[in-house]
């Protein structure tokens, strides 16, 4: 998945909001939930949401759940210039907090899952890296996060913990691109979350790394002000939190 | 007196026309008035002077004005057989160097790392053989910029050899000049004009490259950070750098532009 | 020094065919009306188009020769040409303009300024030496173009319409100087134009052409007493026919006949001046042998006379004066008796 323009994604995201608002009233709680609602989440919940997603609206009929998905800090800057949304989903208690400073959320953040980092490699391992210590080797070209998104600010703490400099050939703007350029054979190895190793099926693996080095990631998930359908909003949130981790575990998330 | 009321040439316009022109206008007009009012003043110099901005401007210049070297060298001679040669093929050929004009410039992005990424068409054999590794690096940057700004100095260019008087190069030889001569000393000057705005072009589109650079040479700050690259990763965590910035981006190329104004629409 | 030049190329679709010859210090012109293909025969010259077939040889020096494989390039001919737009080069100054040639054949860049500022005096513009040639007048921007082609020593001088961009009182001018330029320079000349006058005033010889065929070729009086086509006809102003003769009657091919003064026989062309032509209301009677009945289809008041023509078998044209056509009430459309003397009919082969 390559990153795409700021430009492109509010647009979608407002254009997907004023269509999902518009067309349905919100529904009083106890009547039946309906209506759409917008939920911003952390890339690294693409294939994980999509499927709750799904779930949830077959269990409610005649609700509709919008999704865009993209690098958490990504999110939090569309939502301070103003991009609509109800839900937001992030990979890291960081940004949510920016949000709530901003006073831009409804309640308090709930954690919904937990993650933790990984090194993915290509199948096969061939450059047969076996932990940390392997991504200063000379020669091997490592892409890791750019420090502003969580999964970077993770990487940077892991690799400080476990005392290896890494040169990075490239600080992509998200965890997806980052597995991208490990597919597609451009990039030895990368620092992400054990979740996109799983995503990416078998065109990659993983090399752990160990819990004491390794950093664990809070998943919160907040409804937002601004949101238009608070009622769903909840819903969806306390189905996360009721349904949601069996389905998580399913992706590799970690229960919260 | 006279001077300074707008000069009219052939039919007044309809009230619709002028309407619709001054919609036309504020679309152009809004977004860089919204910049400078947003626009944190007092912090503005000390951002811009910060090592990020400086490393990511002097970047952006140098890749800018490699690639804009780069096809200048590749690209007249490109134009001109386009503008002076027929042979098999030429529509084809003609239609993919325009190409990268139309695409966007992530599938360009992608396209050059089919070429030139380590599992590449050409890529894996430049690694193996010549040791060049292309991705990720400054020249990958450059390429990328190259690839995607070229095809606009072909063009301004081959339409410039296109609309000249063939017979001065008939008049050069008859005068006994051989064929780089005339080349040197009458085609390229006649076409002088072309050559200039084709390359400026060029130059302003190398430099608000985004998407093929992203995808083919990465974001590192200092070797393919380039300017459009700062300003989007700017905004996530410091968005009045990134609106400095996007100023300066901004104020370059406005500045070039309007110098370049009288050219392109021919001396009036 | 010479040029021969046996022409044949088709080029796209235009069919040229014609030969020359022309000899050092002659100036030939080639006449014909717009279309004939007289700039083609200047470019095949040049070697800026290609023959098909033929020859073309410049002292002794063949330049081109498609049977024999043997075709030199425009630049390594020793020849220069003046463009009907004169085509100075816009980007240099006029003095780069005349020490282009030179430059262009090695000639260290000082001496060939040097030359340059040379023929600008010649012509009178050194003055003009550091201008661009778009502030120079039509008139000037010839001379430096002559300059310019004579500053290279070519052997042989082409000139494509040179006075066609000029107005008329330049244009004398011009061809006074242009003369007086000539006389100096030794080498071939041949210069194309559609201007009779100018042809008429300039040239030794005149080649006539048309649809790229040549019709004619002669002095400028040879061929003005004795045209081969309608179009020098026209030119020259005279009624021209075309017949078998048969002793000292012409039976035409455009109907009708003439009777002539001297015998004849075979084809033959058949000349009547305007002026010659008498005109009568009724039948006349007298010592013409020419006598027929005619309609006037257009009356051409040209100064002092009135060129009237006249449809009939044969069709022509008669000039009187105003007053003759006041006296006979002629009006367009009106029968008119037509005479011709047969001492008046300038007959030769054709």
């Amino acid at each position: 998945m390559q990153p795409k323009p700021l430009g492109a994604f509010t647009a979608t995201a407002l254009l997907l909001a004023a269509c999902g608002n518009a067309s349905q009233p919100a529904s009083p709680t106890g009547v039946g939930l309906s209506g759409s609602i917008t939920v911003f989440a952390a890339s690294s919940l693409t294939a994980a949401f999509t499927t709750i997603g799904t779930d949830f609206q077959k269990a409610h009929p005649g609700t509709m759940i919008h999704f865009a998905f993209a690098g958490s800090s990504t999110l939090v800057a569309q939502v301070q210039q103003g991009a609509i949304g109800d839900v937001f989903a992030s990979a890291d208690e960081s940004n949510i907090q920016k949000l709530v400073n901003a006073g831009l959320t409804a309640g308090s953040p709930s954690i919904f899952a937990r993650n933790k980092l990984q090194i993915v490699v290509q199948a096969g391992n061939p450059k047969h890296v076996t932990g940390l210590a392997d991504l200063s080797r000379s020669g091997l070209v490592v892409v890791l996060c750019a420090p502003a998104v969580p999964c970077g600010r993770y990487a940077g703490q892991a690799l400080q913990k476990a005392n290896v400099i890494v040169t990075p050939a490239s600080e992509e703007a998200d965890v997806k691109s980052v597995v991208t350029k490990v597919v597609l054979g451009e990039a030895d190895a990368g620092i992400v979350y054990v979740t996109d190793v799983k995503a990416a099926g078998a065109q990659v693996q993983g090399v752990d790394i160990p819990d004491p080095l390794n950093v664990i990631a809070d998943y919160p998930i907040v409804v937002l002000k601004d949101s238009q359908n608070v009622a769903l909003a909840k819903a969806f949130i306390g189905y996360i939190h009721a349904n949601g981790p069996r389905t998580l575990a399913r992706y590799g998330f970690l229960p919260p | 007196m006279a001077s300074s009321r707008p000069r009219l040439r052939g039919l007044s316009a309809p009230p619709l026309f002028i309407l619709l022109a001054g919609v036309g206008a504020a679309f152009f007009v809004l977004p860089l008035a919204g910049l400078l009012v947003r626009t944190p003043w007092g912090s503005a110099w000390q951002l811009l002077t910060s090592t990020e901005a400086i490393t990511a401007l002097r970047l952006s210049l140098l890749a800018s004005l490699s690639a804009t070297a780069i096809a200048i060298v590749f690209g007249v001679p490109l134009a001109w057989i386009f503008a002076r040669l027929a042979f098999p093929g030429r529509n084809i050929l003609r239609a993919l160097t325009v190409l990268p004009m139309v695409l966007p410039p992530v599938v360009g992005g992608v396209a050059l790392l089919a070429a030139f990424g380590r599992r590449g068409l050409l890529g894996g054999w430049l690694e193996q053989a010549v040791g060049i590794h292309l991705p990720f690096t400054t020249a990958g940057a450059i390429l990328a910029e190259t690839f995607v700004a070229m095809p606009f100095l072909v063009i301004t260019v081959e339409a410039g050899l296109r609309g000249m008087d063939l017979r001065f190069e008939d008049a050069a030889r008859t005068l006994g000049a051989r064929r780089w001569t005339v080349l040197w000393r009458v085609t390229l000057p006649l076409v002088r004009p072309s050559l200039v705005a084709g390359a400026v072009l060029c130059w302003a589109r190398a430099l608000g490259e985004f998407g093929a650079t992203i995808t083919f040479a990465g974001n590192f700050p200092g070797r393919t950070q380039t300017m459009p690259l700062a300003v989007y990763l700017a905004l996530e965590t410091n968005p009045e750098a990134a609106i400095v910035l996007s100023l300066v981006l901004l104020a370059v190329s406005l500045v070039v532009l309007i110098g370049l104004h009288d050219r392109w629409l021919g001396a009036s | 020094m010479s040029l021969e030049a046996q022409i044949q190329a088709n080029i796209s679709g235009f069919e040229l065919d014609l030969w020359l010859t022309v000899a050092s210090g002659e100036l030939v012109a080639v006449l014909g009306p717009n279309g004939a293909g007289k700039t083609s025969v200047l470019r095949v010259l040049a070697g800026l188009t290609p023959l098909d077939s033929g020859r073309v040889r410049l002292d002794g020096v063949v330049l081109e020769d498609p049977a024999a494989g043997v075709r030199v390039v425009p630049e390594r001919r020793p020849i220069s040409m003046v463009f009907q737009d004169y085509l100075l080069f816009p980007h240099l100054s006029v003095l780069e303009n005349v020490a282009f040639g030179l430059r262009s054949r090695r000639t260290p860049r000082a001496v060939a300024l040097e030359v340059a500022h040379l023929w600008l005096e010649r012509v009178g513009l050194q003055a003009y030496a550091n201008r661009k040639p778009r502030s120079l007048s039509g008139g000037q921007a010839q001379r430096v173009a002559l300059a310019r082609a004579l500053a290279t020593r070519p052997a042989l001088l082409l000139m494509d319409e040179p006075m066609a961009a000029l107005d008329a009182s330049t244009r004398v001018e011009l061809r006074r100087e242009l003369r007086h330029q000539l006389e100096s320079f030794d080498g071939v000349r041949l210069v194309v134009t559609h201007d009779p006058v100018e042809a008429m005033a300039m040239a030794d010889r005149l080649v006539i052409l048309e649809h790229g065929r040549m019709l004619q070729i002669g002095s400028p009086a040879e061929v003005a007493q004795r045209p081969r086509s309608r179009y020098v006809a026209d030119l020259v102003g005279v009624n021209l026919y075309r017949g078998r003769a048969h002793d000292k009657v012409i039976a035409l091919n455009g109907g009708g006949s003439l009777t002539v003064a001297e015998g004849a026989d075979g084809d033959v062309f058949a000349v009547v001046h305007p002026r010659t032509v008498a005109l009568y209301r009724t039948r006349p009677d007298g010592t013409p042998r020419n006598v027929w009945e005619g309609r006037a289809s257009n009356l051409d008041p040209q100064g002092d006379r009135v060129r009237v023509r006249l449809e009939g078998s044969p069709s022509i044209v008669a000039e009187v004066t105003p007053a003759a056509v006041r006296d006979l009430g002629l009006d367009r459309g009106d029968p008119v008796w037509i005479s011709v003397k047969a001492t008046e009919v300038v007959v030769y082969a054709a």
